[in-house]
């Protein structure tokens, strides 16, 4: 692997056979998310977002590494890792499929990507909904200090803007949650179709015979 | 549609021979058939092929559900006409419109035959709407706010239309998307009201009288002027009200469009097809721009 290759693909997957270098790839998913969290709760600056600490590019290595290591798995399994009996996915006696290795963690693999981009699609979500809302919040705090007790109307009006910024996040994370599970869905859809039974063969016929 | 309405006229047909003159009078005229639409579009949105007799009996009977709201609404607004014709107390007096009221619910019902997921819908939406005209009566003349009014029609249409979309998928995919509909279809007659429409079947005077939250006035008694009238109608004239609400318009109009693009991005997300929401979402956005 290149220099290059190992700025964007990270430590993990380098030097590593692609089911370890996928493992590993996980590793540094769940690190970087337990950096975020750490950061959240103490290191970020006062007043600042405890994200806006961590570049972009930190936190989306590990998901490009992830995507890395899925893609040498894929490569693998058209390969058969060239060694007898390693193969992902090799032909039974019977000629039925074998699940192997590859087949539990591609899907694996797809369903993690799935959750870390749902998750990245409800943060910016966020982000537009407070961005879009700035005005209101910035009214809220600051007409009281400024003018002293607001007026009826004044803040009815807020109130209905503060509701509406709720319900939109509220809104937000039941859309993102609902689009979570259908993707899953589809994927748990593909992996029935990998390891559904072959169907009986022509020659099979049932032995009874329904009641009259 | 030309089905349905065949389906509509033989339904007639077998019912009794008391009530016929007036069922006729409540359905052979006039329908937009815009809630079955909603049921058919949002089938095609999630499966291809011909419509089948469930869907199809499912239209007929949120037909049936539908008309029931209309005869039930006119008598409580004392609307003396619907689209132009006396509506059915007016014609057949209280009594009759409220006793086959009862008799299209329960034949409702028995047309749903075994579809028990249809029926728990159907249960569904009429205690909805009982209880949305209850909270939209309760909260009259009141300086309420546009989430209010968001929360009163999402229970009145939104109800009704999410479970057309219900009806229609038979997955529940579609029901935000079904609320969605009938909340735009909510404030389209809102503000097609305020403009003096006719185009949507009522006029905006009984709501304005009886001091109901529309879109219009959820934005206009922000103006503590408006609301002093909207809450107390002795304190002023209901056409200087009505002012109030016309200046509003603009602002209820980006609304709807706002509700109108959540509604498209809404049939994007979770529609195969969603060519014939996205139809319906345009198609009840006109209905205030006549």
């Amino acid at each position: 692997m290149s220099n290059a290759e190992d700025v964007f693909f990270g430590p993990g997957r380098s030097g590593h056979d692609p089911v370890t270098g996928f493992f590993m790839a996980m590793r540094d998913a769940w690190l970087t998310g337990a950096g975020i969290k750490e950061n959240g709760n103490g290191q970020s600056m006062p007043g600042g977002n405890p994200g806006a600490a961590l570049p972009a590019s930190v936190v989306l290595r590990p998901m490009i590494s992830a995507l890395g290591a899925m893609a040498d798995l894929a490569a693998a399994s058209r390969q058969g890792f060239g060694q007898p009996g390693a193969g992902p996915a090799h032909p039974s006696p019977g000629g039925g499929h074998e699940p192997a290795a590859a087949d539990f963690l591609l899907p694996m693999g797809q369903a993690m990507m799935i959750a870390a981009n749902r998750s990245v699609s409800y943060w910016l979500g966020l982000a537009q909904i407070f961005e879009s809302h700035q005005a209101t919040l910035v009214q809220a705090i600051g007409v009281k200090a400024v003018d002293g007790p607001v007026a009826g109307s004044e803040r009815l009006v807020t109130a209905d803007a503060l509701r509406a910024l709720l319900r939109e996040v509220g809104n937000l994370a039941t859309r993102e949650a609902r689009l979570l599970q259908n993707e899953l869905s589809a994927l748990d859809e593909s992996l029935v179709q990998i390891f559904q039974k072959p169907e009986p063969s022509g020659s099979y016929r049932r032995r009874w015979r329904a009641k009259v | 549609m030309a089905h349905l309405r065949e389906r509509i006229a033989r339904w007639i047909e077998g019912c009794s021979d008391e009530l016929r003159e007036a069922l006729e009078w409540q359905f052979l005229t006039g329908s937009k058939y815009f809630r079955p639409l909603t049921i058919f579009s949002c089938y095609r949105a999630v499966r291809e092929g011909p419509i089948p007799e469930q869907i199809m009996q499912s239209a007929l009977v949120i037909e049936l559900f539908h008309n029931v709201s209309l005869i039930i609404d006119d008598i409580v607004d004392r609307s003396p006409t619907r689209r132009g014709r006396a509506t059915m107390h007016t014609k057949f007096g209280e009594l009759s419109a409220l006793m086959t009221s009862g008799y299209i619910v329960a034949e409702g019902y028995l047309q749903m035959k075994d579809d028990l997921a249809g029926i728990a819908l159907f249960s569904e939406l009429m205690k909805r709407l009982g209880v949305a005209e209850c909270m939209q009566w309760r909260l009259r003349r009141q300086p309420l706010g546009v989430e209010d009014w968001r929360k009163i029609a999402g229970e009145d249409t939104g109800s009704m239309f999410e479970v057309c979309a219900c009806l229609g998928d038979r997955s529940g995919k579609l029901r935000t998307f079904g609320g969605l509909l009938g909340l735009l279809y909510h404030g389209c007659d809102d503000v097609g009201d305020v403009k003096g429409l006719a185009a949507l079947g009522g006029g905006g005077e009984e709501d304005l009288r009886d001091g109901i939250l529309t879109l219009p006035a959820a934005l206009a008694i922000r103006d503590p002027a408006a609301a002093k009238i909207f809450c107390d109608p002795e304190a002023g004239n209901l056409a200087e009200l009505g002012g109030y609400f016309v200046a509003k318009l603009p602002e209820a109009e980006a609304y709807l469009d706002k509700i109108a693009e959540e509604g498209r991005t809404e049939a994007r997300s979770f529609a195969v097809d969603p060519a014939p929401l996205i139809a319906l979402i345009e198609q009840t956005r006109q209905l205030s721009r006549y």
